[in-house]
């Protein structure tokens, strides 16, 4: 009987633990959604990274990993935004030779080989912060990994849009990060299952 | 009355050229191609840049707005290096880009030209063409200009007119706490566009103004009993484009400055001596469009308007002053220590654009070593633009040049011989097309002593200038 007790009691803990979990880990069914365009003078601007600067809680990373392609002498995608401490598979398409010497604030992060034979190189990215990926064989070639504190992130399509879903109702910064020009941020607050339109026009 | 048969006929040919050849002059210039835009947008009528034309040429060839000029670059540009090196800078090369295409452009200028005599006669020239001058221009990434352009005259008449770069923002780029277009460096070979209103980007009549023009060296005073004579052998003039080094920026918005060293004008290659020519500019623009391009409360519009584009109500104050030493011997050596400076006050009113200036300056002794005595230099003008449709433009210029003659040399009989002119420059400008252009200029001496000296006739002139570009 005290067994059973304790199976039950147990059987408990683990769902209290694991419904936390999820809830943690899931976005917010039927959360806001902010959507937009990000221009620069006439031009609408894609690879624009948008994102939630800090959501208090904390969130796990996809078990998925992100991929980051050498392919044609160019780093596919561009720009990719990742949850800190996702695991990132860096491919080398070319048969060729590449490396991958990532920065972060001008420091070497790492800086690996990425020989013809050598097709997959999978690293998991700790530290929030935009990561300049390039490869000391083909100047030309460079990218950048944006790691982000929370999932609440999108990036700007060819025609600048970008729509960010299921975020919980709260009062928030919203950042657009672009490779090239000045950041940008704007408040917004949110009621739950709201939309909100945020317009960016980024400056060199 | 055959005369003006003959005059007549004359004008009809020139202008009948400009019927076959505008036709072929449907192409573009560099900066028109990179940015696919029309003339109009930079130009009020070729070479007079509108307001927005010297905004963007002030900002190192680059669409003067505060997100940058990419977004309206047609002509992409060839990355070199990803621009992303330039975080890794002083460790990597800083990146640049190179212009998609070739940034070349052509201008021909084809001149008519019927001059009064010393009998009072007339002669007339066909220069066709003028002059031919291969044009580049563009940008190295966002931070670096470059311009250049070549002459040709005649086949054994080549010269290296401007060849220069301008380095934009190089302090803020380096991240020290200096202001956008506050500093900028210019080096190489170019104009160091001492009165900015009355200078060549804004010159649409053929003649250029006296006081840049007039090379005080072609001055020579003759004994008329012995036929000797004696020279004015400081040779500078300030319309030349010479080698040197400018810094110049803008600061807040409408004011301009500027300063530089200039190699001097004895020998532009291999001018080795221990001094170079400097000089400062300084202006202020009050209403109208910034010289940073700002609009006060508008914001910036790339597109050419339709009409108007050269409408920019505006004031502008400019002076300049120049210090020069130029060597009248060599050995041993003399040189002459000259000054200039001038004042100009520009005014734009709707279609009415108007300058009126001064450029006055001492030549220490430019007849040694047959005088030691100075000479002081005046050129008062005053100019008149109005645009009486956006392919029509009268002009009206008067100009005055005046320098002393040495009494000593005056009084050894050394008597004929001035540079001193007054002269009257009427004209109308029609662009057949946004590239070509057709300029009839008259050139109306009131003084010209030295021909009075001689006993000559005035040497009136009326040009008939074809120009196009491509």
């Amino acid at each position: 009987m005290r067994k059973r007790r304790q199976d039950r009691f147990t059987r408990f803990l683990a769902l209290v633990i694991v419904s936390l979990l999820l809830a943690s880990d899931l976005r917010a069914e039927g959360g806001g959604t902010i959507v937009g365009t990000v221009a620069r003078g006439p031009q609408r601007l894609s690879n624009v990274v948008i994102h939630i600067e800090r959501v208090e809680n904390t969130f796990h990373p996809p078990k998925e990993a992100a991929i980051m392609n050498q392919q044609n002498l160019t780093y596919v995608p561009h720009v990719l935004p990742i949850l800190v401490g996702t695991t990132v598979d860096f491919v080398n398409s070319d048969g060729l030779l590449h490396n991958l010497h990532a920065y972060m604030r001008g420091e070497t992060l790492f800086n690996i080989a990425m020989p013809k034979f050598l097709k997959k190189k999978s690293m998991v990215l700790q530290k929030e912060g935009p990561v300049l990926l390039l490869c000391d064989v083909h100047r030309e070639m460079s990218a950048y990994i944006v790691v982000l504190q929370n999932p609440f992130f999108a990036l700007t399509n060819e025609e600048g849009n970008f729509t960010i879903k299921d975020i919980p109702p709260g009062s928030y910064t919203v950042r657009a990060w672009h490779e090239n020009l000045k950041p940008q941020s704007q408040e917004v607050k949110l009621m739950e299952g709201a939309s909100a339109t945020i317009n960016f026009k980024l400056r060199q | 009355m055959a005369k003006k048969l003959y005059l007549l006929l004359l004008t009809g040919i020139a202008l009948g050229s400009v019927v076959v050849t505008w036709e072929e002059a449907g192409a573009i210039p560099p900066f028109a191609r990179k940015y696919q835009t029309s003339c109009s947008t930079c130009h009020v009528m070729f070479p007079k840049l509108n307001a927005f034309g010297d905004a963007f040429r002030l900002n190192g060839y680059q669409i003067p707005v505060p997100e940058g000029d990419e977004p309206y670059i047609k002509d992409k540009p060839l990355q070199i290096e990803a621009p992303a090196w330039k975080e890794l800078w002083p460790q990597a090369i800083w990146p640049g880009n190179i212009p998609g295409m070739p940034p070349i452009g052509v201008r021909f200028i084809s001149d008519f030209q019927w001059t009064q005599d010393e009998t009072t006669d007339f002669s007339t020239n066909f220069e066709f063409p003028h002059e031919i001058e291969p044009l580049f221009g563009g940008t190295f990434g966002s931070d670096l200009g470059f311009f250049g352009q070549i002459e040709f005259k005649t086949p054994d008449k080549v010269a290296l007119q401007q060849a220069f770069m301008k380095f934009q923002d190089p302090l803020t780029n380096l991240g020290l706490p200096v202001p956008e277009r506050a500093f900028n460096l210019w080096v190489g070979k170019f104009d160091a566009n001492l009165l900015p209103s009355y200078r060549n980007f804004t010159r649409v009549g053929r003649v250029h103004p006296l006081w840049g023009n007039k090379r005080l060296s072609d001055l020579k005073l003759t004994n008329p009993a012995t036929g000797a004579s004696k020279s004015f052998n400081s040779g500078y003039r300030a319309q030349d484009f010479q080698p040197g080094v400018e810094v110049n920026g803008i600061l807040f918005e409408r004011f301009g400055y500027a300063f530089g060293f200039t190699q001097g004008q004895k020998d532009e290659v291999t001018d080795k001596n221990d001094h170079k020519d400097f000089y400062y500019t300084a202006r202020l623009k009050l209403w109208g469009r910034g010289l940073d391009g700002s609009l006060p409360g508008k914001e910036l519009t790339v597109a050419a308007p339709a009409t108007g584009g050269w409408v920019d109500n505006s004031l502008e104050i400019e002076h300049f002053g120049y210090f020069g030493k130029f060597p009248v011997q060599v050995k041993p050596r003399i040189e002459d220590e000259f000054d200039r400076f001038g004042v100009a006050l520009r005014g734009s009113y709707q279609n009415l654009d108007l300058a009126v200036g001064y450029v006055w300056g001492h030549h220490d002794r430019p007849w040694a070593p047959a005088s030691l005595e100075g000479a002081d230099y005046r050129s008062p003008f005053v100019k008149a633009e109005y645009m009486f449709l956006p392919w029509l433009m009268g002009l009206l210029k008067w100009e005055m040049l005046e320098i002393d003659r040495p009494s000593d040399l005056v009084a050894q009989g050394f008597t004929r011989g001035s540079l001193d002119q007054q002269r009257w420059l009427p004209g109308v400008a029609f662009l057949i097309r946004a590239n070509v252009r057709l300029v009839v200029e008259g050139e109306i001496f009131s003084v010209h002593k030295q021909s009075e000296q001689a006993g000559q006739s005035k040497p009136h002139n009326l040009w008939v200038r074809l120009d196009f570009a491509f």
